[in-house]
Parts: C-alpha cells; sequence; structure tokens
C-alpha cells in the first residue's frame, strides 16, 4: 500500500521535475541573499579590520594608558599597582599588557674636559630591551649603564665614576654595563626619544643616551628632587573587538576619575580619537557599501524575475490545471508561487552561509581579525532580500493567472497589459534619472566634492540606457529586417527576427548592461582609488623607502651617500628639521627625480625640473683638511698702515666657525703660515679672507685702502704632505667681496690664476672679506601654498624665511609652491641640501638625519652605510604604507564592490546560459520545422547563435560604454580618502586599456558560453523532432 | 458487483441537467479574434450520457470549457444545473468546478500533474472540494484501490503506460463525486482492452453516481456505446444521434447542416427543392432526370 499523500512531498517533486530552472532560481535567489548579507557581514568584519588597522597604525601612548603621578622622589609604585590592577576591562577581558613604570630625572655633568647632560632612566623591564655591549645592566643605587657612544664621547668605560648633579641634588655612579642604542621607535619607549646622543651642538654640553638607573638610584634622591614617574600600559589590540570599544571609553573615564582621586595619578589616552576616526572611516565605508549591496541585490532580485517570468511556461500546466480543478484564483496564484517561493525561503538560508564563508574565505585572505557572527542588520538585510525577490515572484507570476482554456490557449496580451509594461519601464527611467539628477544636485557627481553615493552611478545610469535600448530596439530591428529580408542572409535575417520580436529576448540586453555597468565602474573605481592609494602612501613616506638614520658625529650624510650611490639613481640623502616656520626637507636635489615620489602635477614641471630649480650653479666649495696652512699673497706696496689678515673658516665635521688670525701683512710678496691645532682635521670649508686696518688713531683717517693678488693657498699634516687647495680663482665669478671688500680681477692661467683684490676698511662693523661664492644669489626652494600664504610670499616677491640646518633663519625664494610635499606635508619647504650645508654657520640644531631609496636601491648601498657607521634608526616603507592604506574603510569598500561586480558578472552569465537552456526545447521545434522547411541546419544553428551575438554584442556594448561614463562622470566624486589631507593631486585618469581589455575578455566568456550552450542545448537537429514534439 | 462498482454504489449524488441557448464562444487571439462556437443549442437531461462528436476543430473541447465554466459564452446562455455560466464570476465557477463539475481533459499532461504520483493527483484534485467543505466519500488511497490502480499509487504519473494514466486522470475526475463529468478523448492513444476499461468507467460513474457524463470523442466505439451523441459542426450541433438512429439538427437560423456524405451529393453553392411531405420534407435535386440520373 502507497503511503498516503502528501502536499509538500508533491511541492518538492514539481521542484525536482524542473530541476534545470529550479537549480538556477535557486541559484539566482541566493545570490540575492549573499549579496545582501555579505554588505553587513563585509561591514562587520571591516569594522574590525579598521579598527585594528587604526589600532596597529597608532603610537603605543595614544591607544593605552599613560599614567603620571605627581613629581616627587618616591616611586609611586604602590599607587602604580593599585591603578593597574583595576584597568579597565570590557567584559571582563583583559584588554590591556603589563605596566611599563618609568621614572625620569635630567642630570649633568663632567668628565675631564668634556661636560655632558643626559637624562637618568629608570624603567620597567628596560634590562632585557637594551643589547649590553659591555658589562651588565645596573642592579645597585648606585651604577649606571651608557650606550656605547656616550661612553666614547666620555672616553669612559665599566668601572668608571660619574658624577653627576641632578636638581640640585649630587650622584656618583659607578658604570655597571654599555649598551648599544636601541631603536627609539619600539614601542616600548612609549614614544620618548632617550637616545638622543650629540644634539646640543658644539659648545654646549654633549647630550648623552640615556643614563639607565635602577629604580632605587631615583628613589635615594633627596626629598623634592622632581622625578617624573609615569606607567605606561600598553593596549592589546589584538583582544579589542568593535563592540568592546565604547564600553572600554566609558570605563577609562570612569577610572580615570577613580586613580585621579583615590591616588592622585592622571590618566591620558588617544583612544577616543583613533575610535572616531575608525568610526568615521566605517561609516564611509557602510555608505559605499549599502549603495553597492543594493544594486546588486536590485539586479539579482531583477534576474530572479526574467528566470521566474521564463519558467512560467513550464509552470503553467499546473496552473492550468488548477484552474481546471477548482481552485480559485487565488488558490491557483499560490499554487504558481509557492515552487519559486519554496526555493527563495531555502536561498535564504542557503545565501547566508555563502555570505559568511565568502566573507569568512575573503577574510581570512585580505582582512585581518577573527570571525564575524551573524548581526540583526545582517537577518534584516536577508528578511528584506527576501521579501524583495518574493515579490518579483509574484509579479513574474501574474502571466499565469490569464484565462486559459481546455486547450491551454490564452487570450492575447491586452492593450493595458502593453501599457503598462511601458510604463514600467518610463518608471524605471525616470527614477535612474531622478537619481542621476539627485547626485548632481546634491554633490554626488560634483567634482569638487565627494560623495560616497556616487557610486549609484553606474546603476542608475546603465538602467535607463538599457531599458531606453531595449525600448528602441524593436523598431531599430524593423529596420534591420527590412534590410537583411532581401538580403540572402537567411541566418542573420532569423536572428534579428528572433530577437527584435520578443521583449523577453531583448530584456537579457538590459541584464547584461547592467552587470557590466557594474563591473566596468567597479573596475575604474578600484584601479583609480588604489592608484592614488599607492601615490598618497609613496608620498607620505617620501620614497620607496625611507631609512631614519644616526650619522658620525664628523661625518656628512651628504658625502656618504653619494659614496655609497655614486650613480646618483638609487638614494638620497635628506635632513628634515621642523621650526616654527614649517619643516624644511634638505635633499640632495640632484637625485630628487630619481629616488623622490613626486607625483605628476604636484608641481607644474616635473621632478626632474624641479631638481635642476633647486640647484643652479654655484662655484665650488673651497676646503681643505689639515694641521697647517699658509696662504699667499702678494700686496701691493709700499703700506702706509698696518693691516691684518685672517681667515673665516668653517669646520665640516665639527660644525664650528673659527676665525683664525695670519698676523700681519707686509708689502710684497708673501706666505702666511699657521697651525690649525686640529680644527680641520676632518675637513674645513674656507667661508672668507678677512683683512682689517689696525687704525692707531680714533681722530685720524678712518678709511683705508688695501689692494692684494691672493696667489694660492696650501694645506698640510704633517712634513711632505703640503697639497695646493684648489681655491678656484680662475673661475669668474667664483670668489666675492663682502663690507668693502671687491674681486678686482683675475690673472694668469687657470690653476695659476692670481685673484686680484681690494680691501677698504672704513672702520664699519661690517669688516672688508673676501671668499669664495657659496650660495646664488636666491636660494631657491620650493614651499607648500600654505607656507607661502602664511608668509606672505608671492609670485611677484616669492622671498620668505625658513629656518636654516643651524637653527638661522634662511631667506629662500619659493619660486615653485606644490599643495604638499613629500613625508613632510602641507607646511614645508624644500631645499638643496647642499645649499643648506654651504649655508649653515653653526652647528644643526634638531635635524633628522634620512637616507631615502628608490625601489630599485640595492641592499648594497645600506651595507655601504653601515660601514661607514651610519646606523638604521627606524625604517618606513613605501609598499607597507600602501599596504596599511588597503585596510582602510574606503578600499575595502571599493574592494567589496569588485567583488559584487565580480558577482554581477557571474550572474550575467548565469543568466545567458539559462536564457539559451530555457528556450532550448521551443526553439529546437521551431528550428526543426525551418529544417524541414528546407533551411539547412548549419545556418539554423548559425542563426541561433548570432541571436546570442545580438544581444550580448548590445549589452557588453551598452553596458561597458554605461560603466565608462558613469566613471567619468563618478570617479572624480568617490571618496578616495577617510580624510582629505593636501597631498598630490588625484590621478583620476580612466584605466581605458584595461576596460578595452575587460570588453574584450566578456565578449570571449559570454560568447564562448552562449555557443557552448546554444550547442548544447539544441543538440542535434532533425525534422524528427517535430514528431516527438507533437507526442 | 466490482470494486469500483461497490465504492460508487451509496454515493449517488445525482446528474444535473445542463442547457446551451445560442452559446457563442471568440476567441481573442493575437492573430484576430477567432468563432469557436456561433450559436450552440443543447439540452442534457440531468443523469443523461453524452458522447460529443465532430470533426478535429469545430468546437467540441471549447464546448466542454463552456460546460464546466472555464470560459464564459461571448453571447447566448449556458445554464448547468441552476447555475448560468456566463453570469458566474471567476470564483464561483471555480466553486462549480470544485464541487459539482468535473473535466478530463484531452492529453494526460493537461489532466495530472506528470511529477506526482496517482495518490498525489487525486489529493490535489479533491483540494477545493474539501476547502469547499464538501464530505467526500472516499481518499484517494481508497478510490485509486477501487479503480484497480493501488498498484500505482504511489508511482509518478510519468511512469505510468498510457491507459493507466488516462483511468488515473479519471480517478482525479470523479474524485470529487461530480454531478457533471466532461471527458475529452479519453482514449486516444489507448489499445482496445484499455478503451474498454475506460468506457465502463465511465458508465458506472453514470449509473452508480448518477452523474450526468459528456464525453468528446472521435472514437467510434465510445460514440457507440453512447446513448446519446451530437455533432458539432461549424460551431454548432449539425447532428444528433439517439439510439442509433442519426438527425440533423434544425438551427436557430432554420438551417440544417448536412451529413458530410450528402455534402458530396449537394456542394455548398447546389440548388435543392423542398418537398413537403405529410411525415416531413424531401430534399430534391431539380436536377436529377430520374433514375441513375444524375447525369
Amino acid at each position: 500500500m502507497a503511503r498516503p499523500p502528501s502536499r509538500w512531498r508533491m511541492v518538492l517533486r514539481g521542484i525536482r521535475w524542473r530541476g534545470a530552472a529550479s537549480s538556477f532560481l535557486l541559484a539566482v535567489a541566493a545570490v540575492a541573499v549573499l549579496a545582501a548579507a555579505a554588505g553587513p557581514l563585509y561591514l562587520a568584519r571591516a569594522e574590525q579590520s579598521i579598527l585594528d588597522a587604526v589600532l596597529d597604525a597608532a603610537p603605543a601612548p595614544t591607544s593605552g594608558l599613560t599614567l603620571l603621578a605627581p613629581p616627587g622622589p618616591e616611586p609611586p609604585l604602590a599607587a602604580f599597582e593599585r591603578a593597574t590592577a583595576t584597568l579597565p576591562s570590557p567584559g571582563r577581558r583583559p584588554v590591556y599588557g603589563a605596566p611599563i613604570y618609568g621614572g625620569l630625572l635630567g642630570a649633568t655633568g663632567t668628565v675631564g674636559p668634556v661636560a655632558f647632560k643626559g637624562s637618568l632612566l629608570a624603567r620597567t623591564g628596560i634590562c632585557s630591551q637594551l643589547v649590553f655591549h659591555v658589562g651588565a645592566c645596573p642592579v645597585a643605587a648606585d651604577q649606571v649603564a651608557l650606550s656605547t657612544r656616550s661612553a666614547a664621547a666620555l672616553h669612559v668605560g665599566t668601572g668608571a665614576r660619574l658624577s653627576l648633579a641632578a636638581s640640585g641634588a649630587q650622584l656618583s655612579l659607578v658604570v655597571s654595563g654599555l649598551y648599544e642604542p636601541p631603536a627609539a621607535t619600539a614601542s616600548y619607549w612609549w614614544g620618548n626619544n632617550y637616545f638622543g646622543f650629540g644634539q646640543g651642538g658644539i659648545g654646549a654640553r654633549i647630550e648623552l643616551d640615556a643614563l639607565v638607573v635602577p629604580f632605587a638610584t631615583l628613589s635615594g634622591l633627596p626629598p623634592g628632587t622632581p622625578v617624573a614617574y609615569s606607567a605606561d600600559v600598553p593596549l592589546l589590540p589584538s583582544r579589542l573587538t568593535v563592540g568592546d570599544v565604547q564600553p572600554l571609553l566609558g570605563e577609562i573615564g570612569s577610572y580615570a576619575n577613580t586613580v585621579q582621586a583615590s591616588d592622585g595619578l592622571a590618566v591620558s589616552t588617544g583612544l577616543s580619537q583613533l575610535a572616531a576616526q575608525a568610526a568615521h572611516e566605517h561609516h564611509l565605508m557602510a555608505v559605499v557599501v549599502a549603495a553597492v549591496v543594493v544594486q546588486l541585490v536590485l539586479l539579482a532580485v531583477f534576474v530572479l524575475y526574467t528566470v521566474v517570468a521564463r519558467t512560467n511556461e513550464a509552470r503553467a500546466p499546473d496552473v492550468a490545471l488548477a484552474r481546471l480543478r477548482g481552485y480559485s484564483p487565488l488558490g491557483a496564484v499560490w499554487l504558481a508561487l509557492r515552487e519559486p517561493l519554496v526555493l527563495v525561503a531555502i536561498a535564504a538560508p542557503v545565501g547566508l552561509a555563502l555570505a559568511w564563508f565568502a566573507v569568512a574565505a575573503i577574510g581570512a585572505l585580505a582582512l585581518p581579525g577573527g570571525l564575524v557572527g551573524i548581526g540583526g542588520d545582517t537577518i534584516l538585510a536577508v528578511l528584506a532580500t527576501v521579501a524583495g525577490a518574493a515579490l518579483a515572484v509574484v509579479v513574474a507570476a501574474r502571466s499565469l493567472l490569464v484565462d486559459r482554456g481546455v486547450d491551454g490557449r490564452a487570450a492575447r496580451p491586452t492593450r493595458r497589459g502593453r501599457l503598462g509594461a511601458l510604463a514600467g519601464d518610463a518608471v524605471a527611467v525616470v527614477l535612474a534619472g531622478a537619481g542621476l539628477l539627485e547626485l548632481f544636485t546634491t554633490g554626488g557627481l560634483d567634482a569638487g566634492r565627494t560623495s560616497p553615493l556616487a557610486v549609484l552611478a553606474p546603476g542608475l545610469l546603465a538602467l535607463a540606457i538599457g531599458v531606453v535600448a531595449v525600448r528602441l530596439a524593436p523598431p531599430l530591428g524593423r529596420l534591420a529586417l527590412g534590410w537583411t529580408s532581401g538580403s540572402g542572409r537567411v541566418a542573420t535575417f532569423l536572428a534579428l527576427r528572433q530577437v527584435f520580436r520578443r521583449l523577453t529576448v531583448l530584456r537579457q540586453i538590459l541584464l547584461v548592461t547592467l552587470a557590466l555597468a557594474l563591473v566596468s565602474f567597479a573596475l575604474a573605481s578600484f584601479v583609480v582609488s588604489s592608484r592614488n592609494r599607492a601615490v598618497r602612501a609613496a608620498f607620505e613616506v617620501g620614497a620607496a623607502r625611507v631609512l631614519t638614520v644616526d650619522v658620525p658625529t664628523r661625518d656628512n650624510l651628504l658625502d656618504l651617500v653619494r659614496q655609497a650611490d655614486p650613480g646618483g639613481r638609487s638614494a638620497m640623502a635628506v635632513e628634515e628639521f621642523s621650526s616654527p616656520s614649517g619643516v624644511t626637507l634638505g635633499v640632495d636635489a640632484s637625485r630628487l627625480a630619481a629616488v623622490a615620489t613626486w607625483p605628476a602635477g604636484l608641481s607644474g614641471e616635473d621632478a626632474a625640473a624641479v631638481g635642476r630649480y633647486l640647484s643652479p650653479r654655484v662655484p665650488p666649495v673651497v676646503s681643505f683638511r689639515g694641521d697647517s696652512l699658509a696662504v699667499v699673497l702678494d700686496v701691493r706696496g709700499p703700506l702706509h698702515q698696518s693691516w691684518s689678515l685672517s681667515l673665516n673658516l668653517f669646520d665640516q665635521a665639527l660644525q664650528q666657525p673659527y676665525q683664525l688670525p695670519l698676523g700681519n701683512l707686509v708689502a710684497g710678496l708673501q706666505t702666511l703660515r699657521t697651525p690649525l691645532y686640529g680644527g680641520c682635521a676632518d675637513g674645513c670649508r674656507l667661508e672668507s679672507l678677512a683683512v682689517a686696518w689696525n687704525n692707531p688713531s680714533v681722530n685720524g683717517p678712518q678709511t683705508a685702502t688695501l689692494d692684494a693678488r691672493l696667489l694660492g693657498m696650501v694645506a698640510g699634516s704633517g712634513p711632505g704632505s703640503a697639497r695646493a687647495v684648489d681655491l678656484h680663482l680662475g673661475e669668474p665669478g667664483s670668489w666675492a667681496g663682502q663690507g668693502g671688500a671687491s674681486v678686482l680681477g683675475t690673472a694668469g692661467p687657470p690653476g695659476g690664476a692670481a685673484l686680484a683684490l681690494r680691501f677698504t676698511d672704513n672702520q664699519s662693523t661690517l669688516p672688508a672679506t673676501a671668499g669664495p661664492v657659496l650660495l646664488p644669489p636666491e636660494i631657491p626652494a620650493v614651499v607648500t601654498g600654505q607656507l607661502a600664504s602664511l608668509d606672505g610670499a608671492s609670485p611677484g616677491n616669492p622671498t620668505l624665511p625658513v629656518q636654516g640646518l643651524d637653527g638661522n633663519t634662511l631667506n629662500v625664494a619659493g619660486r615653485i609652491v606644490v599643495p604638499a610635499l613629500p613625508r613632510v606635508g602641507a607646511d614645508a619647504s624644500l631645499v638643496d641640501l647642499d645649499l643648506l650645508q654651504r649655508a649653515q654657520t653653526d652647528a644643526t640644531a634638531g635635524v633628522t638625519d634620512e637616507v631615502w631609496l628608490a625601489a630599485r636601491a640595492s641592499p648594497a648601498i645600506e651595507q655601504k652605510l653601515e660601514a661607514e657607521g651610519v646606523s638604521v634608526v627606524a625604517s618606513q616603507s613605501a609598499s607597507v604604507a600602501a599596504r596599511a592604506a588597503n585596510r582602510g574603510g574606503v578600499a575595502l569598500a571599493y574592494q567589496f564592490f569588485l567583488y559584487a561586480a565580480g558577482a554581477a558578472a557571474l550572474l550575467a552569465v548565469g543568466t545567458t546560459l539559462f536564457t539559451v537552456a530555457a528556450s532550448a526545447r521551443r526553439r529546437r521545434g521551431e528550428l526543426a520545422a525551418l529544417q524541414a522547411a528546407g533551411v539547412p541546419a548549419r545556418v539554423l544553428y548559425r542563426a541561433a547563435l548570432l541571436e546570442q551575438v545580438y544581444v550580448l554584442g548590445a549589452g557588453i556594448v551598452l553596458g561597458v560604454g554605461a560603466g565608462v561614463l558613469a566613471s567619468a562622470l563618478a570617479v572624480g566624486s568617490l571618496p578616495e580618502f577617510s580624510t582629505v589631507l593636501p597631498g598630490p593631486p588625484l590621478q583620476l585618469g580612466l584605466p581605458l586599456g584595461l576596460l578595452g581589455a575587460l570588453a574584450v575578455a566578456a565578449t570571449i566568456v559570454l560568447l564562448l558560453v552562449a555557443t557552448a550552450a546554444t550547442r548544447g542545448f539544441l543538440g542535434r537537429l532533425s525534422p524528427a523532432l517535430l514528431r516527438a514534439e507533437q507526442e | 458487483m466490482t470494486a469500483t462498482a461497490q465504492l460508487l454504489a451509496g454515493q449517488a449524488t445525482g446528474g444535473v441537467a445542463v442547457r446551451c441557448t445560442g452559446a457563442v464562444l471568440l476567441y481573442p487571439l493575437l492573430e484576430g479574434d477567432v468563432v469557436a462556437l456561433s450559436g450552440v443549442d443543447l439540452e442534457i437531461e440531468a443523469g443523461e450520457m453524452l458522447a460529443v462528436l465532430g470533426p478535429s476543430g469545430t468546437g467540441k473541447s471549447t464546448l466542454l470549457s463552456l460546460l464546466c465554466g472555464l470560459l464564459r459564452p461571448s453571447a447566448g446562455e449556458v445554464r448547468v444545473g441552476e447555475h448560468d455560466v456566463g453570469r458566474m464570476g471567476p470564483r464561483e465557477r471555480a466553486r462549480l468546478r470544485a464541487t459539482e463539475v468535473t473535466l478530463v481533459p484531452q492529453g494526460v499532461q493537461r489532466s495530472l500533474l506528470p511529477y506526482a504520483t496517482a495518490a498525489e493527483n487525486v489529493l490535489f484534485a479533491t483540494g477545493p472540494a474539501r476547502r469547499a467543505g464538501r464530505a467526500l466519500p472516499w481518499g484517494p488511497l481508497e478510490l485509486l484501490e477501487a479503480l484497480g490502480l493501488a498498484e500505482v499509487a504511489g508511482v509518478e504519473v510519468r511512469l505510468l503506460s498510457g491507459g493507466e494514466r488516462q483511468r488515473v486522470a479519471l480517478a482525479a475526475g470523479v474524485a470529487t463525486a461530480p454531478r457533471l463529468l466532461c471527458v475529452d478523448e479519453p482514449t486516444s492513444q489507448l489499445d482496445t482492452a484499455a478503451r474498454a476499461a475506460v468506457v465502463e468507467l465511465l458508465r458506472l460513474v453514470n449509473h452508480q453516481l448518477g452523474a450526468t457524463v459528456v464525453v468528446v470523442t472521435h472514437d467510434p466505439a465510445v460514440a457507440a456505446a453512447m446513448p446519446r451523441t451530437v455533432t458539432i459542426r461549424d460551431g454548432r450541433v449539425g447532428a444528433e444521434g439517439r439510439h442509433g438512429e442519426e438527425y440533423a439538427v434544425v438551427g436557430r437560423d432554420g438551417s440544417v447542416q448536412l451529413p458530410p456524405d450528402l455534402l458530396e451529393r449537394f456542394p455548398p453553392g447546389s440548388l435543392v427543392r423542398l418537398a413537403r411531405l405529410a411525415h416531413g420534407v424531401e430534399l430534391v435535386d431539380p436536377t436529377w432526370g430520374g433514375e441513375g440520373d444524375p447525369e
């Protein structure tokens, strides 16, 4: 006995019966749900990723907690321990790492002739952070550890005793060990540069690296010593979920109040700013993702509608039978709908699961952070999509409700029905047009502003274009039919007739148009966005790689880098220093174009021209080294007054100016000699010769003139080592006089030339000096618009003051104005480093030494620099910065758009397959009838294929065209970055080559699919099929 | 008494009378309106069994669609019992089909769900009746068993033989114990044995249930088994046979359609003289010259 019949089993049998159509419908509905669910899931996953990226990029002191105790000698360790035992922990999960307690006190001292200053530093766990070259970490209160370079500067080693004064307290500490200076950028040091050796300048005390002591040293100081104690509590970003942020901020607020009240500790953190930054990025991304999801879901629902409408034919007998059996119209409607609705219902969990796995897979590949749960917004999106899909099913099934007789014949489409379809299309076009208009009027498509809603442009544009094309196709088709009817091209005629007479076939054009418009736009926006992010990342870093280095005191970075990279194509010395007038970058301008990131359009000139502008021709520097010097002069006599000669020198290694007296002058040829007292052992630059009249009387003449010829200069370091200094006397314009001195001319051949000079001393404050020309008449600079405007510079008067390497004001001519400069941003200037060094008259102050490397730079350059004693303190890479930027909200949004566009493309391919399959049975009959009428099978196959060519070709052309048009309209309006900072101009050129390749690839793929499907589904044509149809 | 007869016996619902008066039906098609029925006058008494004959395309199936309320007449009147089909809305006509009238269309694909089992098809057929609150005298399995289809009750229809499918279609048709059973070409493509079984089943339904049975057929054997036949020609009833006697039917406009054999004798456009006889009228060819003639 058979088991009792069941209505639901019957539904499942029906789904199985229409297996291919059911499967495709299920797949499309699942894609719709996937698209809807993927949005919120991706957002949730990306939110974590954005938070992680923001927290990872943030300095430890910004994300973590810093607890400061009121100054005092007694380490407030008990208070710190109490406070750190009750750290905020959202959900009772610890999110902070082990606290680092620190104490800091400035100290000064003297070892022999060397005066120094430094900071006594005690810090939890510091011994494990330092690598000891000699000795060990201090453990007793009278012990101290020095850096190797500090020890070298002081000429001390382990066991030496240092006497120090610290805020009135006297300490005597024994050096227990020497450590290698660590990278100060490590998060352990909490953003403090405890290792600023050498800064402070000649004549001042040498700044030592941190003088590492145990806490006992600080606690042993007399009461009232102002030791700065702190507790640095690092955040553990990996433990912090998005949901924790707000509760944590709340807890931090109350925690700060509590510890302030109980122990007087001040708590500071930048976490709320970081959370706000992450939230801003997430919001921006959410708008883009939502707009993308809406488009993809609508596309999927449209495909669903198409599929259901095309499968009506297969379900029509069931509905007719239901009507025959007396089912009410509503009952018959339910019968028509229940299979697709059941499939949509099945698709909901399937699509949701697919979305979850897809996001998990994408996340595993591209997004940091863990798996995300399915939240209420995801469920809501799924339910909304299911409702939309159900509505599409209902609307698509309406044709099944037409009254049919027992022979199944339906009434012809009514005028009302045709008008309804036309009205529907008109509404779609009007809505699309209104949407575009809205984008234009509200700034969504305004190139001057950005709006994430601009991503709606391709969908709206493609919808309008596609619908209009579908409506225009029939009249155009009639023209084409007229042309082909007498041409003898049977296949073309049949294909055109098939395409243009059937609206359902033409709808396929709309689908392909929409899908390819989305793909084109997504690709264009992704490429443009990625390109700009990469440019911005490289711009913010400055070059492919930037090394922050520590240079041996007596070495010149410019020379070292030039020696390490003699070709000048891979490395560039840079010195960066800040002042109230902005940041100045001193670069080796001749290498700017080869090494620095100088995006197209940043300045009117290209980087090479900027480099040439920055380094005008100036005479070479006159420099020498040695321990003695001789100057050969011929003074025109007789001399009635007493004159003396001195040299103004600049010790390039010690960065110290010298005035070297050479003695009194006599008439005639003479050689004045002087020892240099070790002052120019590593190189001196000749600044000028100063001639002074030793005026014996205040009542006599106050003006005297001396004419002399400078014949040469010799420097040496011991017997037999004297060498002539190249004074470049034969080069016109290479010398100039100042303050009463003038260059009268050059006589003699180059190399043996003599320079005629006249010194007039009028007892003014400005001495009469003559020297090599060091600087051009104006120092060229590239300045940012912000700096130029602050300093009142203009194209007519481009002179503005910047700070030189020595901290002195330097007037430069900012004839090239840019929105921002690489690495240093919007309030900055760029000057040739060589010129800056020529202008330097004192020791450098507050300068950061950097080596910028091009992408092609060989590791040998770094090795050569290291061999010269240059140590790398920190390294930044443009590619790492670009990767970090790609984890930002905007980047992730465009990434999602690309995935969504891929899904749209798959839908288009799938629908093409389905369309061919769904119409195969009917087409087989029609084509068999034509074959019976004498049309060859190959012509019929060609006709069937041509149908697809026309439909897909039109869709591809319109889709890619709409995508390109939408890109041209909207790419400039898309946000490229979450925050708009001055930088290089955006590069908004469309990747037309890539889009062309996309069109070709789409054509190939879709035609291959169509050809295979046409051959596969039509099978072998034979008139015998007609009999089978009859049966 | 067979199991079928036993099951049907005692379930008599009684037949329903049918009357068509000048029934006209126009099909609005893409190519233009088509006249399917051009004025059918037909009366069928309650409990009567009738075969509708006629060439293909003359409107036989359309007539069944009207009787079952699938279509509404474009003009004229179609009454099924007390119901005026032309005045009934879709919902009322659906209810009529659910409770009183059943149509078994030609071709199994139109009368059964091919993917469902025989029992599920019967269940499907009784759905509206049950929903309308009609108490059915049998369940699907019970009915199929009584009709000798127990073995195929759980088999999907697409897997059944032609005869089995037709019997399942009839089972689905009688499942609601209808008062009017309309069957369209029940024996096409069936072998002799299957054809006999189908005819026997129709007889039982008519006799035991008392239902009015209207069968459209081209099958002479089926026609011969029916006590009354009507022939549809050119969209109206042109002839009628009662108990083996064939009669021409006088149309609403007074016309009489000639049977096909006489149409050869009197092709369209022929002139005839009507000779009145005491018991009727004689059709006389004025060109006839005598016995053995014409020509």
